[in-house]
């Protein structure tokens, strides 16, 4: 697991403009939220079901920006756009696999912030 | 600005609607209400809410769906429509079908949501002081309660303004000055169906001679000398409301006859312009002449005068409304006492006596002057004769007016006389070159 910070909380402070209890009320969202998202783009990715993997990744893409996941922002979308436009299909498996798995990292961190 | 103000979060995105939620609710006046999906949404839409932000794609139907029918619903709540991604045709058509706005989800979309939001509710905030206003207005100018009086010329001015309000028709109001022409306009007006619009009035005695026709038709850049920008004239601003034309009587020959034709063509062309604009405003005008007598004298051209006459109204002079006075008198003095915080304040039966008395050549607008006076001059709740003092400018006129016996001038000149120095029999007998007698006489048969 590298030691590298992976999410950044600045615009959600931004926003929760002091409130602490708004700052964890959303990284347990998101950390509850994120993932069924990414269990259904790996079932969408089993099925060759591209639309439930298009709504799966647009759906996550807000929640990624939320909490300054940078090294996601464009996979996630990469991944939302080859899929709805059915193009470049075989570097959905490649992405999916990085996206699932900084995520895991960034859960960890998340929890022992 | 309204206090509180409702707005529904319709977005399937929790995440994203959690964050929307904070953010608007940072703002204390603003209750914000989530829902996840279209039907939940659409069942409570009942409950008013003063904006909507709405995501394009629902689980359960689409952004243009739930738009139309928000819209079928109540065409003037504002909706945001928010996005996953830009779509230029697809805001075009949803900008078109009544959205408010536009916005693509992206990392400033908050603020430009908070952005919306907020213009949404100062733009609610203006529309609800406008209509207010207008109902103001229009409460203002409800000519049953605005105009006062119950005697028999009054009525039949009544049974006018009535048929004036129900047509389209041209009006022209003569009365002598003070009779209340401009309110009888407004009336009109106001109770029309083109109440809603606006009610432009320009008095031609205002208006320097030469300055009339821009002033009315209004004037390109560079007409004239000082015409540094184009203006639009009081037609065009009156749009398809009304047109008061006050002391048209007054209008210089010239301009006569450029009026004539704009009412005839129903359309003007602007000083120093070549283009034509359409004339929809309805007209009324007002004088205090006798405008068959300016005809006749060549004053006023007679074709211009037909146009303008439509359905005369007269309103009589206060002198010939009998008990009108008295009743206007009361009115004034409530209405005085009410905005002054005064309580309220009674005529003395000789102080309604020297009201009803005096011919009133400024009319209602003096009666209004001389009663509120006597509202401030008085000491206790009861206004009595002596309170109230008359300060006519035409003096010879208004006495003449009132059509009295040679004996009872006589007998008028010589209180005047009497009251201006402080009953000096002598002084005035010398003065008025009569005998001493005679005033003692008067005196004692109580004519003076």
């Amino acid at each position: 697991m590298s030691d590298e910070k992976l999410y950044d909380l600045e615009q959600l402070n931004a926003i929760a403009a002091g409130n602490e209890d708004f700052v964890i009320k959303m990284v347990n969202m998101f950390l509850e939220m994120t993932p069924g998202l990414v269990g259904r783009i790996e079932a969408g990715l089993q099925t060759q079901d591209w639309t439930e993997v298009r709504s799966a990744a647009h759906k996550m893409k807000p929640s990624v920006d939320m909490m300054g996941v940078k090294s996601l922002h464009d996979v996630v979308r990469a991944i939302e756009g080859n899929a709805k436009t059915e193009s470049n299909l075989e570097q959905i498996p490649e992405l999916y696999f990085k996206l699932s798995e900084t995520l895991d990292n960034v859960y960890e961190q998340l929890r022992n912030r | 600005m309204p206090d509180n103000f409702s707005v529904f979060v319709v977005e399937d995105d929790e995440f994203y609607s959690e964050v929307l939620e904070y953010h608007l609710s940072l703002n204390p006046d603003i209750t914000v209400t989530k829902f996840t999906n279209a039907k939940e949404f659409l069942n409570n839409l009942d409950k008013n809410p003063d904006a909507i932000t709405l995501d394009y794609s629902l689980p359960d139907m689409s952004g243009e769906e739930v738009l139309k029918k928000i819209k079928e619903y109540n065409s003037e709540i504002p909706v945001v429509m928010i996005s996953g991604q830009e779509d230029i045709k697809t805001a075009i058509a949803l900008l078109k079908d009544g959205a408010y706005d536009y916005i693509v989800k992206d990392e400033d979309t908050k603020d430009r949501i908070w952005n919306a939001i907020k213009n949404i509710r100062e733009k609610e905030g203006l529309k609800k002081e406008i209509s207010e206003l207008k109902q103001q207005v229009k409460k203002k100018y409800d000519f049953t309660t605005s105009i006062i009086g119950n005697s028999p010329s009054m009525k039949k001015v009544f049974a006018m303004i009535e048929k004036a309000v129900k047509s389209n028709i041209t009006v022209s109001v003569t009365g002598e000055t003070g009779t209340g022409k401009e309110i009888v306009a407004k009336s009109i007006h106001y109770n029309s169906p083109r109440g809603k619009k606006p009610f432009v009035a320009v008095n031609i005695t205002a208006i320097p001679s030469e300055l009339v026709e821009s002033e009315l038709f209004g004037h390109e850049k560079g007409a004239f000398t000082g015409a540094s920008a184009r203006r639009i004239g009081k037609f065009e601003e009156a749009g398809d409301g009304t047109i008061f034309l006050d002391e048209i009587g007054e209008m210089d020959i010239n301009m006569q006859s450029k009026l004539l034709r704009v009412l005839q063509e129903r359309e003007l062309t602007r000083v120093g312009g070549s283009g034509l604009v359409k004339v929809k405003c309805r007209v009324l005008s007002a004088t205090h002449k006798d405008m068959a007598e300016e005809v006749r004298k060549g004053n006023f051209r007679e074709d211009l005068y037909y146009r303008l006459l439509g359905l005369p109204i007269t309103l009589p002079p206060l002198r010939e409304r009998g008990n009108d006075t008295l009743v206007l008198a009361k009115h004034f003095i409530d209405e005085y006492a009410e905005e002054n915080d005064m309580g309220r304040l009674k005529l003395s039966s000789k102080a309604q006596n020297k009201l009803f008395k005096y011919p009133w050549p400024g009319n209602i607008r003096e009666l209004k002057a001389v009663v509120e006076l006597c509202c401030v001059m008085t000491d206790s709740d009861v206004i009595e004769e002596e309170h109230i003092t008359f300060n006519s400018t035409g003096s010879i006129d208004t006495l003449l007016q009132n059509e009295m016996s040679l004996e009872e001038y006589k007998n008028r000149i010589v209180k005047h006389y009497l009251d201006k120095y402080s009953n000096d029999v002598v002084n005035v007998a010398k003065r008025l070159d009569i005998g001493k007698s005679t005033i003692y006489r008067m005196l004692q048969e109580r004519l003076v």
